[in-house]
């Protein structure tokens, strides 16, 4: 029996009356890159949200890392999945250390001052997203780019084998945005950690990811391997978009390629 | 939106007139017209010297009071902003205290000029400290520097009032804010401001649309944030400096007539523009209907306007905010 | 970078200053007192009449107004982390007021016409905990019962609403209630620790000594509520059950301080932003640092309530804002950028 990061049956969510999501099931692989594509409104946020508990659904059920989401408690949950929203807030005078270690507040003892083991991740957290030399800086003194590595930094010094990420690739240019999917992909492979990433860059999706779930108007369309999933057809039909998928010499992934709106 | 408008103001009208007529004892129509059409006695003295003025005055400080928290609010993002956290009371009652106290003046052209002084220095004080803070483009220590200084005066006029029981006998009657007993020529200190300070809001009203955003996108769209900020801000403490000099500090109008104005309309938000006009009418509605009540609750004693806007208030706000389930500010 | 001071360092000014104005305190009064002959009474070493002088008169009064300040600020202190508020206070919240309006209710319906109370003034506390209680648990419930939305303002804006009728009852009581009781509840309304009792001292001590295990289980928990609701949700915290106890601790300590002092206010305001200017808001001891600050400013504010204007005594009340604000503003305006 295939082990499920998480599982979805018939969840219907809606704000404030608003339907954001509709009766969507989905099983998603344990111990893979899976990668939430569709354009804009299409629920693929509010998915992530109702898979972490931050959002309470109409209807459905919810399972992640093999319990249902209600039988979790705060800190076990937080233990076993991590998350970094699309736009976190922090007072700015939080230094980015300050910041990294809250990540660390499930592990944490309730009276003791940070042990050796959350020292140790902090470390880590900070070296692997190349934020330990601005370390004592307070989070106003970031630029765009390296506030947003200080909070994956804080998301992965949680620790947790299971991360979701809400368009991780915000405010992170070319080069630093596939840095951090580098290390996405070397976290699942070395680690055996299992992702969730909200992406808006399709050909990311293609290059990086194992599983992909389309997303259009609160329902899944389509949701499976990467190359199964983005197809020319799936795609210009998603985003009402002309493309073409195309193979490059050297690249063990195809490419896709988009000119304009569809017409007719 | 239109609708909602001419209700309250049919609602208003209706307030007013009814101020005219209630009270210790309740006149007849006919007795309120030939007043007002320049009739004789005591019942027409009555209303053109007593009624007359405290209905026109509680209309402009609840409108006043209003919008001045509504621009608080507004620029500041701040739930908890009010006129009194620009320091406008406690600077208008200091100066009415230290007026009375070493000048020895009392009569009410007097108060009212002090108080407005007050309020004005006040708040120029406030803002020299927060922009000597480096905070002037960050709502949060204006709004700490005002409730600080705020409270460093209280502390003076309080001192002061306790060593001079005698100031404390001749001022309480100003010093606990009424509509009542009000000369109607102080509109002359008040009306203008109000003016003013309407003037100015919907000048800036598209600018206090934007400033709705976070500070960067709002100057992405060209709004210089720190210009409109400091200038609503400004016609803020006019507005409020103008309701103290006419009423004396009055209490919870500022804060709560801009929740309950952003809440008549349902599930969206109005625009600043029409927040204006919403927050001006409900100020000055609540504070009609609060004075009416006022005279009758103990009479034949006065009960105190702020605690009777907030009996008025309290049950209209907590229905609005349970009748709405999304919150904003 | 600033130097690494270790945070327990940082408290050493708070802390010698506080000692220092405790020995002021206790020497100062109808007959001065100098310095070495408090200490030497304190430890029980000096003349009968000193002894007498200090543990039974002014060591009451000093640590009343010691433990009021400390419960007060870190009232503050959670209040500001639970709704993310730098404006938020008990007072403004409808917590000291709601604990005024148990005592006027308390002075009115146990007096008597000869103006004494018919039942032990020993009970007037409890009457202050059940009314701010009352207030508190209203706002609580009325947030909780209001599904959806932002938490944190619409217990501003319930807290606010709540605030404002108690204020209205207060003062209605005052107009309504026996006029010979107005003048008693005046002060009481502005706050005093005139009237310390060696009891008033050991139930505010015992109050805060239950707080002090449950506010240190609770330091990471408040820290991490400066995060933005979701971000601290996925890091483990239980957001709403969190908001719940931490405001409800912010009503009791709100409650057993102003049961024995009255409503002092701004000092739950302001000390703790004058604790993370001087200590750091995000450094270890925060909250002690912040009830540090708010002992120092109710035993300064008691001072001098005592020496400006002898033989007159000022309510305390009245002056925490004449040591407290111009200490903040000059933080504000000196201190490096403010973050808020």
């Amino acid at each position: 029996m295939p082990e499920f990061m998480a599982r979805l049956s018939d969840v219907t969510a809606a704000y404030d009356g608003t339907p954001a999501l509709s009766g969507i099931s989905l099983d998603l692989p344990d111990n893979r890159i899976v990668a939430f594509c569709g354009p804009n409104g299409s629920g693929k946020s509010t998915a992530l949200r109702v898979m972490r508990g931050l959002h309470t659904v109409e209807s459905g059920e919810i399972s992640v890392a093999g319990r249902a989401l209600a039988d979790w408690s705060p800190k076990d949950l937080a233990r076993q999945v991590a998350m970094l929203s699309q736009s976190p807030q922090a007072p700015s005078d939080l230094t980015v250390e300050d910041l990294v270690m809250m990540g660390r507040f499930a592990h944490r003892g309730r009276f003791s001052g940070p042990s050796a083991e959350d020292v140790a991740a902090c470390g880590a957290a900070l070296q692997i997203t190349e934020m330990t030399e601005l370390k004592h800086r307070s989070i106003a003194q970031l630029s765009g780019g390296q506030l947003q590595r200080a909070w994956v930094a804080m998301t992965l010094a949680q620790n947790a084998p299971r991360i979701f990420l809400d368009e991780p690739t915000n405010h992170l240019d070319v080069a630093h945005a596939f840095e951090l999917l580098d290390l996405i992909r070397h976290l699942s492979r070395a680690e055996n950690r299992s992702f969730v990433i909200v992406l808006h860059d399709l050909n990311m999706a293609m290059r990086y990811a194992d599983h992909v779930v389309l997303f259009k108007q609160g329902a899944v369309t389509a949701s499976g391997p990467t190359q199964d999933v983005l197809t020319e057809d799936a795609v210009s039909s998603v985003f009402g978009i002309s493309c073409r998928i195309l193979q490059l010499d050297g690249l063990d992934r195809p490419v896709i390629v988009s000119w304009g709106k569809k017409r007719g | 939106m239109t609708r909602l408008v001419i209700g309250l103001c049919l609602m208003l009208l209706s307030a007013c007139i009814l101020s005219l007529h209630a009270g210790l004892t309740f006149f007849d129509p006919a007795t309120v017209i030939s007043a007002l059409a320049g009739g004789e006695g005591t019942d027409a003295l009555i209303v053109t010297t007593l009624r007359l003025p405290r209905t026109l005055i509680g209309v402009c400080t609840g409108a006043a009071l209003g919008l001045s928290g509504l621009l608080m609010q507004s620029v500041t993002r701040n739930p908890l902003a009010e006129p009194g956290l620009l320091g406008v009371n406690a600077g208008a009652a200091l100066f009415v205290t230290l007026g009375a106290t070493v000048l020895g003046f009392s009569g009410l052209a007097g108060i009212g000029t002090a108080a407005m002084l007050g309020a004005v220095a006040t708040t120029a004080l406030v803002f020299l400290l927060s922009v000597s803070a480096r905070g002037a483009d960050n709502p949060a220590t204006t709004l700490l520097a005002g409730v600080t200084v705020a409270a460093l005066l209280a502390s003076f006029t309080q001192t002061l009032l306790l060593i001079d029981e005698t100031a404390l006998e001749t001022l309480l009657f100003w010093l606990s804010g009424s509509f009542a007993d009000r000369a109607l020529n102080l509109l002359f200190l008040g009306l203008p401001l109000l003016v003013a300070g309407c003037a100015g809001s919907f000048f800036f009203a598209s600018s206090l649309d934007a400033l709705r955003l976070d500070d960067a996108s709002a100057r992405t769209v060209g709004v210089n944030v720190m210009f409109v900020r400091i200038a609503a801000l400004a016609f803020a403490a006019l507005l409020a400096a103008g309701a103290v000099a006419m009423a004396g500090p009055v209490l919870f109008l500022g804060l709560a007539a801009p929740h309950l104005a952003r809440r008549l309309m349902g599930d969206t938000l109005p625009s600043t523009r029409a927040l204006i006009v919403l927050s001006m009418l409900t100020g000055a509605l609540i504070a009609v209907v609060a004075d009416i009540l006022a005279r009758i609750v103990v009479a034949p004693g006065e009960a105190p306007i702020s605690a009777v806007l907030a009996l008025v208030g309290v049950p209209l706000l907590v229905h609005l905010l349970r009748r709405r389930k999304a919150v904003s500010l | 970078m600033t130097p690494a001071i270790p945070s327990a360092v940082r408290l050493a000014p708070v802390l010698g200053l506080l000692v220092l104005v405790t020995i002021a305190a206790i020497g100062i009064g109808s007959s001065f007192m100098p310095p070495e002959r408090v200490v030497s009474a304190l430890i029980g070493q000096g003349p009968r009449m000193d002894e007498v002088i200090v543990w039974k008169l002014r060591l009451p009064r000093v640590l009343l107004a010691v433990l009021a300040g400390a419960a007060l600020a870190l009232a503050g202190a959670l209040l500001q982390r639970v709704v993310r508020n730098p404006m938020a206070s008990p007072s403004v919240l409808g917590i000291s007021d709601g604990a005024a309006v148990g005592i006027l209710l308390f002075l009115w319906m146990f007096s008597d016409q000869g103006n004494n109370l018919t039942v032990s003034v020993h009970w007037q506390p409890l009457a202050a905990i059940l009314g701010a209680s009352t207030f508190g648990g209203l706002v609580m419930a009325l947030a909780l019962a209001d599904r959806g939305g932002n938490r944190s303002l619409k217990i501003i804006l319930y807290g606010i609403a709540l605030a404002a009728l108690a204020k209205a009852v207060v003062t209605l009581l005052i107009i309504l209630g026996p006029v010979y009781r107005a003048s008693q509840a005046l002060t009481w309304l502005t706050g005093s620790v005139g009237a310390a009792h060696w009891d008033d001292v050991l139930t505010l001590a015992l109050g805060l000594a239950l707080a002090a295990p449950f506010l240190a289980s609770q330091r990471l928990v408040l820290r991490q509520l400066v995060l933005d609701p979701e971000s601290a949700a996925t890091t483990g915290v239980p957001l709403e059950r969190a908001q719940f106890i931490l405001l409800a601790a912010a009503v009791a300590l709100t409650a057993v301080a102003t049961a024995h002092v009255g409503a002092i206010g701004f000092v739950g305001l302001v000390a703790p932003h004058i604790a993370r200017v001087m200590h750091g808001q995000f450094r270890s001891f925060y909250l002690l640092s912040t009830a540090l600050t708010g002992s120092l400013i109710v035993l300064s504010a008691d001072l001098l309530a005592r020496t400006i204007a002898p033989p007159l005594e000022l309510p305390t009340g009245a002056l925490t804002a004449l040591v407290g604000a111009p200490l903040f503003l000059y933080l504000l305006i000196k201190g490096r950028r403010y973050h808020a």
